[in-house]
């Protein structure tokens, strides 16, 4: 467990680090012509991140929080089941991709170009994804 | 594949819950291993039998698994 506790500790100081991005970002938007946008999705992203701070301190008060976080993580039962969803995900939206390739390439071309782009980076990180675990498992 | 989990839990009086604590699944898991609905990986095999005090035979049924012969 005290592994696990070890890794909370480093996801705290991840988001601590991402929340002072965000708020890097909110500052240096300030003089920007179209700050609402980008302020407006820092500002999520930071009560994101401070609701994932509040959990983990929360979690890391009490042993029993922790074990309990620890099977919710670890449970591979669970980890099994992210994996296929996970892979059918890919799959329909390559699927939904090639339909909406097939539907915009007479009449938009950018979008057909777009999608043909989206379809070989997601192709390649794929491919890349699966020689790294290939290597590592 | 078919195991002998919830015979040798209800021998015990042990729940569901107690069992998934000790061995460090979910309660679903040991639901869904007891159905049979969900396979265990060596390691949670490993960890039920101990739990059982049994070996991993005596808890998990294999006879249903294919083996390829040469």
């Amino acid at each position: 467990m005290n592994d696990f506790k070890k890794k909370m500790k480093r996801r705290i100081l991840g988001t601590l680090l991402f929340i002072a991005l965000a708020i890097i970002v909110i500052m240096m938007s300030m003089n920007m012509k179209d700050r609402t946008f980008i302020m407006g999705v820092a500002t999520a992203f930071i009560v994101m991140n401070l609701s994932d701070l509040f959990g983990y301190f929360k979690t890391l008060r009490s042993e029993k929080k922790l074990r309990e976080r620890y099977i919710t993580e670890n449970d591979e039962r669970s980890k099994e089941i992210r994996y296929k969803a996970a892979d059918a995900v890919l799959h329909i939206t390559q699927f939904i991709l090639a339909i909406v390739y097939a539907l915009t390439k007479s009449y938009n071309p950018m979008i057909a170009y777009t999608i043909v782009g989206v379809v070989i980076v997601q192709y390649i990180l794929y491919n890349l994804m699966k020689f790294y675990y290939s290597k590592k498992i | 594949m078919k195991t002998k989990i919830a015979e040798l839990r209800k021998e015990r009086g042990i729940t569901q819950t107690d069992l998934a604590n000790a061995v460090g699944v979910t309660r679903q898991t040991i639901t869904s291993l007891e159905v049979g609905k969900y396979t265990a990986s060596l390691v949670l095999a490993y960890k039920i039998a101990r739990y059982f005090d049994k070996t991993i035979e005596e808890v998990f049924d294999f006879s249903e698994v294919e083996v390829f012969d040469e």
